[in-house]
């Protein structure tokens, strides 16, 4: 007897869900009393699960591929973020101190300057230390839609 | 080499035990970046760049997590940093999904392969997060972001739409 409480969708969704081993929404009975009055499930669900049999066979990682060879340089020659910030922050350090001594050994004739200059020198040293690949993140939905306005 | 061994002396400074993490992870990188781009070479360079994101931010990687799926982020937002170039490159009149838009006629499907080839980006990655990594759904709805009901939904018509592209759409539904 056909039952026609769930969509065709919510069938097929609950049966794939029942091969990935997840629950599924709905129970085996309801899945099953559906299809066996649905031609149309019928016919798509064989398809369905035969591809997912497939999908599990296939060679995702395919190829030999070495990435190494060309990171080795870039990799060997790049000091690690963490190093790099090290050195900026102790060179931002080493121009404040050095300012200071000259504001206090000068006796220089612009105090706006002698005040705005480590500020801004800080400012620029600290953004340019801000860079985060992992703010970028946009999903494929965002970006095309970014595309598309 | 344990990963973690190898995270810790690339934070020493032994840059050469990086090495270690690439060999490792690449072909499952590149899979992924494959299933995002829709290009070997796009993918290919998105790796590349993630990889090198990797080393730069290794002191900021949490030693209590698993490395590859704090890689995935950086991996996902090249490959989408990678399309928008793509994308830029192409114009703004071009579809941003290559493979989606690839033409050639339904007969040239010969293979379960070719037909991934042809889904977008977003079905594509679903499916390779799925079966390859073997992510559970509530690992895909944490990862991606979405709610567990979508992964449900969008895993069931990524599967129409690649089986559609096999054999041609199927039955209506009701």
């Amino acid at each position: 007897m056909k039952t026609m409480q769930h969509s065709c969708d919510e069938v097929r969704m609950a049966a794939l869900a029942r091969l990935d081993g997840e629950p599924a929404g709905l129970t085996s009975g309801e899945v099953d009393a559906h299809v066996a009055g649905c031609r149309s499930c019928q016919a798509v669900l064989p398809g369905l699960t035969a591809l997912h049999a497939d999908l599990g066979q296939v060679d995702y990682e395919r190829g030999d591929v070495d990435l190494w060879p060309s990171l080795q340089g870039p990799v060997a020659g790049r000091p690690r973020r963490a190093l790099r910030e090290g050195w900026a922050i102790a060179g931002l350090a080493a121009v404040l101190v050095a300012w200071r001594l000259a504001q206090l050994l000068v006796d220089l004739p612009t105090p706006v300057v002698n005040s705005v200059v480590p500020l801004v020198l800080t400012v620029v040293v600290l953004r340019r230390l801000t860079g985060d690949p992992f703010t970028i993140q946009l999903s494929a939905h965002q970006l095309q839609q970014k595309g598309a306005s | 080499m344990e990963d973690l061994s190898a995270i810790q002396r690339c934070r020493r400074g032994v840059a050469e035990a990086f090495r270690h993490l690439v060999e490792r992870y690449q072909r499952r990188a590149l899979a992924h970046a494959r299933a995002l781009t829709g290009d070997d070479a796009d993918a290919a360079d998105a790796a590349q760049e993630a990889f090198l994101d990797a080393f730069r931010n290794l002191d900021r990687f949490d030693e209590a997590r698993e490395f590859y799926p704090w890689f995935y982020v950086l991996l996902r937002n090249r490959c989408f940093k990678q399309r928008a170039r793509f994308r830029d490159r192409a114009g703004a009149s071009e579809l941003v999904d290559r493979a989606a838009s690839d033409g050639g006629s339904r007969e040239d499907v010969h293979d379960l392969r070719t037909a991934l080839d042809r889904l977008g980006s977003e079905d594509r990655e679903l499916i390779v997060l799925k079966h390859l990594d073997g992510w559970t759904y509530d690992e895909l709805a944490e990862r991606l972001e979405i709610p567990r009901g979508t992964v449900m939904s969008r895993l069931y018509h990524a599967r129409q739409r690649l089986l559609a592209q096999m054999t041609g759409p199927q039955g209506e539904t009701r």
